[in-house]
């Protein structure tokens, strides 16, 4: 994988301050991959952003983005191919959201039909509604607005994008969508973006990599998401993250991620005493029924008093089922809730792939 | 007879309206000085204001000096500017009155330019710088339109002080509505005083609503209704805190 | 900067009525007025029983001059006395006699009698006459006037000494013989003065109505100086005839009127202090010529001075009794 935004050994010192706000930072963020930079406030996060497209000037140190160096070439052309979204959006209050997401198109020259083609179908990329178009942003909702600053920063289709606690300033609720909408348009897009917020759920949420900064733009640590939470690498990473730790990783992970075993099974064509062995093997009181790859229900030992075979018993339907996609924290409680304390899991074509207990499930985390 | 009927009397004798120091001569004489000093304070002021509102420096110091002009009486400035308009013979023309009201008109346009521009939310500023416009661009595309609310109010009160103070003209010899208060006072003239006041007063709220007017269609955005914008119903399809789609 | 609607000027006949009493607020408002009004107090510790003699000084440099050598000189003799500073029209030094809150007040004999009797015309050269009718017209209002000095301040018609020369003119009725009228500036009021441009053209047969620039009287000589006008209407008195070395025109026909300085008291002063009153003021407006007021004006104008400093000088110069 190649690399959009790297940092060598970058340090930040502002001018009159004894600290540095950044200290030999280096950090190589790969294409088309959403960077998380989350960390305590004031610990340089938002510093190290506007060092990549320009905005404060490295005190030493170099910075390539795209395999360049980022001064040498005009500081106006470098922020063109990165779009830059900042909390509470900083839309151009005097400009309509038409105009706003016009920005940089305007700045670029394009003609007015390209342009407004291109508003159109940002608007509909980002799930702006057309009447907003005409409004002022005072007249937007925050969510709205930020929808406006995302629009805006995509408008030239810039390969990277910088954001700044874009969601900070909005409801739980809408947050929550427009990540989904951030998640959804990066699949689409493959834009490679770097977000900075201080919100562990969200870096956990959007991140392909975590890096965790100490105050001073200390890199912690530089991971995925599920890997910072199985194995934070120092004990500030681990006080960050906070508590449920494991909770929070299954969230993460998906019942794919874990093994099932195949669990006590039986053909409708077996007998009551291959059933009952099998139960006895597996030290259960029950033994699920597939045929042919599907499941067909499950029996325990007194169904089978008096039958031929397993078929004759009145078969249970069974309702503890999750899928391979099922996120893990999820199927727990599936399992955790269900009378047999075990879940079994079908694709979504119907066929069984196995069963998976609370073992199973803690296996997955190791 | 009344001052109302002395003044209906003054203004309904034809008479009066036309020749040299006639009312229509007087009234477009008084546009006209306040004309010149409004348009050459603007051309001095608000770029100066923008200049030193972008680069946020030096603003105050210049603020400061702007503000002499408040400071010194109008009509000390006019004795003074007729006295060196007078030592090259154009004593006795439109120039002393119209760099007095000019100096006068200044510090209004140019501290409401400057806190206009200073006063730009960093986040905007940040968001035009970050979005690749250059300096110029930023000035322009972003931190003067945003503070033109301000230019504008800063250019109105300027004017409505400058046509009303432009009626001191008459003290040294410039021919305005002024001059019929200067001589009403000296001939005992109700009439003539009271029509230059009614006339100048008309004048200076009408400049105040015609300009009132041009701000608000200039920068429709700055009145936009505040109280609006609900945000967007809960989705209540998003139950879980984590993310139900993402692929493992 | 009223100054020229006093004293060789017709001033405010009427008494202020309420309409011009909106306009001056109005003006006031316009910031075309500074006011005036404050007070000032000279504390001399009087020797003399009776009331206190309150001096109203107008807001022109003579008014307050003279003002101040009445006072002082009074002050001196044992009375006490204390100066309250007016403004500009006469409408309101007229009033402040009538409310008590001024009982002395230095005037000029023909246009006090003028605003007094509504612009009759009655006011002439002739001193003793123009005293005779302003007696009548005072004693009604309980007013009276004392001896009047030799100083005249009145219009004074002056060009340069370049001009002069160069049109040959020296006196009034020079002007009828120029091909073109020559421009002339001063106060507004001259238009309607009959001691200035009616008055010329009826005395002297020139008409400078189409000429005629209205200025405010403290940018007239500098309109004159720097040659825009070439005529300035002036106070015979203006100490910048004297430094400046202009020419001022000769009245050989008489348009001028008797504009003799006259301290003017009231009737109840008079009964309070009686010739004991009246001899030291006598004594102060005798010494008062048109030469001695164009050096006091002269000190004030030119040299900034203040009236109070002047005044003091004047009198330490010239002693009293
Ligand atoms: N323009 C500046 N001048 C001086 N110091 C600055 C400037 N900008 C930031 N700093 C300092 O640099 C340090 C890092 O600031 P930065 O804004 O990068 O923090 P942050 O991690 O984004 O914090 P937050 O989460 O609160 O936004 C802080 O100590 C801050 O005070
Ligand atoms: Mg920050």
């Amino acid at each position: 994988m190649d690399a959009a935004i790297v940092l060598n050994d970058v340090t930040k010192q502002f001018p009159g301050s004894a600290d540095v706000a950044v200290g030999h930072l280096s950090l190589s963020i790969a294409t088309g991959t959403i960077t998380v930079l989350v960390g305590p406030s004031g610990c340089g996060k938002t510093t190290v952003l506007r060092m990549v497209n320009r905005l404060v000037e490295p005190t030493s140190g170099q910075i390539l983005v795209e395999g360049t160096d980022i001064r040498s070439q005009p500081v106006h052309e470098l922020r063109r191919r990165l779009g830059y979204v900042i909390q509470q959006t900083g839309l151009f209050p005097h400009r309509t959201v038409a105009d706003n997401i016009a920005t940089v198109p305007g700045l670029l020259g394009w003609d007015k039909a390209r342009t407004a083609a291109r508003v159109t179908e940002l608007a509909e990329l980002v799930g702006l509604a057309p009447d907003l178009l005409d409004r002022y942003p005072a007249a937007l909702s925050g969510g709205q607005q930020q929808r406006v600053g995302v629009a805006r920063a995509l408008a030239a289709d810039p390969p990277v994008l910088l954001m700044d606690e874009p969601y900070s300033a909005v409801d739980p609720i809408v947050r929550h969508r427009l990540q989904d909408e951030l998640l959804d348009l990066q699949q689409r897009l493959g834009k490679t973006i770097v977000l900075v917020t201080h919100d562990v759920d969200e870096a956990l949420r959007l991140a392909d990599r975590i890096a965790v900064v100490n105050v001073g733009g200390r890199l912690e640590q530089y991971d995925t998401p599920t890997n910072v939470l199985r194995q934070p690498a120092s004990a500030f990473v681990e006080q960050f993250l906070g508590a449920e730790r494991g909770l929070r990783r299954m969230g993460l992970l998906h019942v794919a991620d874990v093994t099932p075993s195949g669990g006590a099974i039986v053909s409708p064509t077996d007998t009551p005493a291959t059933a009952r062995s099998a139960m006895a093997a597996a030290n259960m009181t029950w033994v699920g029924v597939v045929d042919d790859g599907r499941l067909l229900g499950w029996v325990d030992g007194g169904d089978l008093n008096g039958q031929a075979t397993v078929a004759e018993a009145e078969l249970r339907p069974f309702t503890t089922v999750v899928q391979p996609a099922t996120v893990l924290r999820e199927a727990l409680d599936v399992v955790v809730t269900s009378p047999m304390l075990a879940a079994a899991v079908i694709d979504p074509d119907g066929r069984y792939l196995g069963m998976i207990t609370i073992d199973q499930i803690s296996d997955g985390l190791r | 007879m009344s001052a109302i009927g002395e003044f209906i009397d003054y203004v309904t004798t034809a008479g009066n309206w036309t020749g040299p120091k006639g009312l229509l001569r007087l009234t477009v004489n008084q546009l006209l000085v306040s004309g010149i000093a409004v348009v050459v304070a603007a051309a001095i002021a608000v770029p100066a204001g923008l200049g030193f509102g972008h680069v946020r420096r030096g603003g105050l110091a210049a603020v400061s000096v702007a503000n002499i002009g408040r400071a010194l009486p109008s009509f000390a400035v006019l004795v003074l500017a007729f006295g060196v308009f007078s030592q090259a013979g154009r004593g006795l023309s439109i120039w002393p009155t119209a760099i007095a009201l000019t100096l006068l008109a200044i510090p209004p346009m140019f501290t409401n330019t400057y806190t206009g521009v200073r006063g730009v939310d960093p986040r905007i500023r940040d968001a035009a710088a970050g979005v690749g416009m250059r300096r110029s661009q930023q000035l322009w595309k972003v931190e003067a339109p945003i503070a033109l609310p301000l230019v504008m109010t800063g250019i109105r009160v300027s004017a409505t002080q400058v046509v009303a103070t432009a009626t001191l003209g008459a003290w040294v010899g410039f021919q305005c509505l002024g001059t019929l208060i200067f001589e009403g006072f000296a001939q005992q003239n109700d009439g003539k005083i009271i029509t230059g006041a009614v006339l100048v007063s008309v004048l200076t709220i009408s400049i105040e609503v015609a300009l009132s007017k041009l701000e608000r269609r200039l920068s429709p955005w700055a009145t936009t209704p505040s109280g609006g914008p609900v945000d967007e119903p809960p989705d209540p399809t998003l139950a879980s805190p984590f993310h139900p789609g993402r692929p493992a | 900067m009223h100054k020229g609607a006093l004293p060789g000027g017709e001033a405010m006949t009427k008494t202020m009525k309420s309409t011009t009493l909106l306009i001056v607020a109005l003006l006031a408002a316009l910031g075309l007025i500074a006011s005036a009004c404050s007070s000032d107090d000279t504390a001399d510790a009087g020797t003399t029983q009776g009331p206190q003699i309150i001096l109203g000084a107008q807001d022109f440099g003579e008014s307050a001059i003279l003002a101040e050598i009445y006072s002082q000189a009074l002050a001196d003799a044992g009375y006490d006395t204390r100066i309250q500073t007016l403004g500009g029209f006469r409408d309101i030094s007229m009033g402040a006699f009538a409310s008590g809150e001024i009982n002395f007040a230095p005037e000029y004999v023909a246009s006090l009698l003028e605003f007094l009797n509504d612009n009759a015309g009655t006011a002439s050269g002739n001193l003793s006459t123009t005293l005779a009718e302003l007696q009548t017209e005072l004693e009604p209002l309980g007013l009276e006037a004392l001896e009047p000095a030799p100083g005249v301040d009145t219009n004074a018609f002056v060009v340069t000494a370049e001009t002069s020369e160069r049109l040959g003119i020296t006196k009034l009725s020079d002007l009828a013989n120029l091909d073109s009228p020559i421009k002339l500036g001063g106060p507004a009021d001259c238009e309607t003065n009959p001691f200035c441009i009616p008055g010329l053209r009826s005395v002297y047969d020139v008409d400078l109505s189409g000429s005629f620039v209205g200025l405010d009287s403290g940018v007239v000589a500098t309109a004159l100086g720097n040659g825009e006008i070439d005529m300035a209407v002036l106070f015979s008195t203006d100490g910048r005839i004297a430094s400046e070395n202009w020419v001022l025109l000769e009245d050989d026909q008489n348009l001028l009127a008797a504009d003799n300085i006259v301290p003017v008291v009231t009737a109840e002063l008079i009964d309070a202090y009686g010739e004991a009153m009246a001899k030291v003021v006598n004594a102060v407006s005798q010494k008062l010529t048109t030469p001695v007021l164009i050096e006091l004006n002269r000190q004030f104008d030119v040299d900034k001075q203040s009236a109070r400093d002047i005044a003091a000088a004047w009198l330490a110069d010239n002693p009293i009794g």
